[in-house]
């Protein structure tokens, strides 16, 4: 290579890395906080990024309600097709890191203190004691739990980023017609694991194909198992992991059992998975699924008729159990229409839009006004308050900056001891330092 | 005009002077003709290469702005155990398949290759070559369905016969053998139509003297045709175990890199680094070890080429 091409070569290399070192250098996290200022008009367009669910996009009657209230805003919902909050979390990173802006984000639990702590979001504080009159009333109705816990657990560095409007805990779904056709009975609803073991024979005796679905994700599969048992993933400031606990070893231990003894099918080896559990539930292969509000959606889209469906608590372990995730807007700080945003926000809240949300089964989710929680009832399953009572036992799911890495980890260390590959003790052991180190890799 | 005029003339006109203009006119028409491949490369494959090895020296989230790492990325890859079983699972994976495809593509092609009817060897050809043709998405999610072991049908019928299923894709042991089995029907066909050409291409004078000479089938396969098919296999191994050590859809797919990290490949690592994790600059040094190890591994190849790959014709 002569002198000159070597010239170009080490030029146009330096070209290169500046170009890319300058493309880096935009990242989407730079703008300031914005306080509330006096209230203006509410005008222009808003912007809110929200995760597809079938319901979603069904239609959205919370924003057609909000348009309707304020003629001058155009309300843009942009869908994400993420089927987990894991992807959720990464194509919604992705997208800020290419520039897309948004004004609102719809976060769960699992996802909220991950974008508070990369400095995203716009702190709630100013804008609550702007309207402090409606956020007292809002406080007074709404479920004491689910705000509790969100001011504790969602809130970075003592501000307030989200104040929740929806939630979700876990039951247990039962197909009255399977049972009918397998001449069981169905459990009571202050039902033990010994009680669901036994039914589960029973069904099995009786030809059912199986019990129940094994779902190993981290909210519906393994978190119900380990609460329900005294035990859990992370401790309760989600600074450790806590999964190597005798109580979290045993609680996994049995629900391996149903695997081994054939109640309980082997779980698919990814959540991609070839059988969608509602589908096996609609037509009897399975009797039982655990789920939230949002399963009742998925069960009538698979054909279960509402009649056929029973909401029942979370069997009891050495203790009453489940995890509970509420869902929250997220002002972003780059948002273009902060007004705006921050109106829809208040908007969730009002007693119509809740009534709205649980009437429609909004998001899947639940609504934290118990009197919307009530005049829903309707429309759900037999047994549904079952899942707003359960708010009494219910234990916040982990949502620690590494929540992706944790939930990643946990269901592939579930997945791997209900199917037999890992030894439980061995598998929670080691899924243990594996958390630790996902949460000391975040600090 | 003179003879002597026009001599003068045609000297002046293709002298050395014409000749240099004729070949920088024939080198602009080869840049213009080369520009469109030449773009695409910087832009696709120099560039991000160049981007690779710089953020390799960055921590970077892609949210906030890069800081300046030094070599810890690099000193964190030695010490990374999910990176090191990746790597190890991608190597036993791409070793295995490329032995597999070059047999089987060999013996296959043979066959096709032996007198039959044209119509019945087009239809052989297109019946191996078709899985080639299916996206790997619908590959994977199929045959997840036919391997699956609670209602999959390939259980079901091996239960019927007294035979005890492997878990296939959830048994840590049997997942990358399932996982290279489903490489093998889908990309054998690939292989098979190189190898077929290569062997088209023997001339078939030298069976014919070998014939006379009183050489077997066996004979004419070691001293004929492996040799004058080397050429051919050399440019098929390395095409496959650079495909081979790039697999990244049935993993991410299927089985997720589980279970227990057994079928994690390194680019699915890289993925999970760079897409979930959010650690841009860690991402890259491990994607800077698929370069290096193709780098390596294909100038072995040529390396060790030169004692069996026969140029003759």
């Amino acid at each position: 290579m002569n002198k000159t091409n070597g010239r170009l070569i080490a030029v146009a290399g330096m070209v290169t890395l500046g170009l890319v070192l300058g493309g880096c250098a935009s990242g989407s996290g730079g703008s300031d906080a914005t306080a509330a200022a006096k209230p203006g008009k509410i005008s222009g367009t808003l912007t809110i990024l929200e995760q597809a669910t079938a319901g979603a996009l069904a239609g959205d009657p919370v924003t057609a309600a909000f348009e309707k209230k304020y003629p001058n805003v155009k309300v843009k919902v942009v869908y994400d097709p993420s089927t987990g909050w894991q992807t959720f979390f990464a194509n919604t990173q992705t997208k800020l890191a290419s520039g897309q802006k948004f004004d609102l984000i719809y976060l769960p639990t699992e996802g909220e203190k991950l974008f508070a702590s990369k400095g995203l979001l716009n702190p709630l504080d100013s804008w609550t004691a702007r309207d402090k009159t409606t956020m007292d009333a809002f406080y007074a109705s709404a479920n004491k739990t689910v705000i509790k816990s969100a001011n504790t657990f969602a809130s970075v560095g003592g501000k307030k980023y989200f104040i929740p409007y929806l939630f979700n805990t876990m039951g247990m779904y039962v197909n009255k017609a399977t049972f009918a056709k397998a001449g069981v009975p169905l459990p009571s609803a202050n039902w033990t694991w010994a009680d669901f073991r036994a039914t589960c024979e029973k069904l099995k005796a009786a030809g059912t194909r199986f019990c129940f679905d094994p779902n190993t994700s981290f909210f519906q599969g393994i978190s119900p198992w380990l609460l329900s048992n005294g035990a859990g993933v992370l401790n309760e400031d989600w600074t450790k992991a806590v999964t190597d606990s005798p109580k979290a070893i045993e609680a996994v231990t049995f629900v391996r059992g149903l695997v081994k003894d054939g109640l309980v099918p082997t779980p698919s080896s990814s959540t991609n998975s070839s059988n969608d559990p509602n589908t096996l539930f609609a037509n009897g292969q399975i009797a039982m699924m655990g789920g939230g509000s949002w399963i009742a959606s998925s069960l009538l889209a698979a054909k279960t008729p509402l009649s056929d469906m029973q909401v029942l608590p979370w069997p009891t372990g050495a203790q009453q159990g489940t995890p509970v995730g509420w869902g929250a807007l997220g002002m972003m700080k780059s948002g273009q229409n902060k007004e705006a945003a921050w109106e829809y926000i208040k908007f969730e809240l009002s007693p119509q839009i809740q009534d709205l949300i649980g009437k429609t089964r909004y998001n899947g989710a639940i609504p934290v006004l118990e009197s919307s929680v009530d005049k829903s009832l309707s429309v759900q399953p037999a047994g549904f308050k079952y899942l707003y009572d359960a708010l009494n036992y219910s234990t916040p799911v982990p949502g620690p900056p590494a929540s992706v890495q944790v939930q990643t980890d946990t269901g592939s260390a579930y997945t791997g001891i209900l199917s037999g590959s890992i030894d439980p003790a061995a598998g929670m052991k080691e899924l243990a330092k594996k958390l630790n180190a996902d949460l000391a890799a975040t600090k | 005009m003179s003879i002597e005029a026009l001599a003068t003339n045609s000297a002046a006109v293709s002298g050395p002077p014409l000749k240099r203009v004729h070949r920088r006119l024939q080198g602009r028409t080869a840049a213009l003709m080369l520009a469109p491949s030449i773009v695409i490369y910087l832009l696709f494959v120099a560039m991000p290469l160049v981007a690779t090895i710089a953020l390799s020296f960055f921590s970077w989230d892609l949210l906030s702005s890069p800081v300046f790492a030094g070599f810890a990325n690099f000193a964190g890859l030695m010490k990374d155990a999910t990176t090191l079983r990746s790597i190890g699972n991608t190597l036993f994976f791409a070793i295995i398949t490329v032995i597999v495809h070059m047999v089987g593509a060999v013996l296959l092609a043979i066959a096709i290759n032996r007198p039959m009817h044209w119509v019945i060897r087009k239809l052989m050809s297109a019946a191996i070559f078709f899985p080639v043709l299916i996206s790997w998405a619908a590959v994977s999610l199929t045959w997840q369905y036919i391997l699956d072991p609670n209602f999959g049908f390939v259980s079901y019928y091996l239960k019927q016969l007294g035979i005890t299923a492997p878990g296939w894709f959830i048994d840590p042991h049997s997942a990358l053998p399932s996982l290279i089995g489903l490489d093998v029907w889908h990309s054998l066909g690939y292989t098979m139509v190189i190898i077929l050409t290569g062997l088209q291409g023997i001339p078939p004078t030298l069976y014919e003297a070998a014939r006379i000479d009183g050489a077997g089938p066996v004979r004419q396969f070691w001293s004929i045709t492996l040799p004058m098919l080397s050429p051919t296999l050399l440019f098929a191994s390395i095409i496959s175990f650079v495909g081979a050590f790039q697999i990244f859809d049935p993993m991410f797919i299927i089985t997720q890199g589980g279970p227990n990290n057994s079928t994690i490949s390194i680019v699915q690592d890289v993925y999970y680094t760079a897409f979930r994790d959010f650690n841009m600059g860690y991402a890259s040094a491990k994607s800077l070890i698929i370069v290096v190890v193709i780098l390596v591994v294909s100038l072995l190849q040529f390396g060790v080429s030169r004692r069996w790959v026969n140029y003759d014709k």
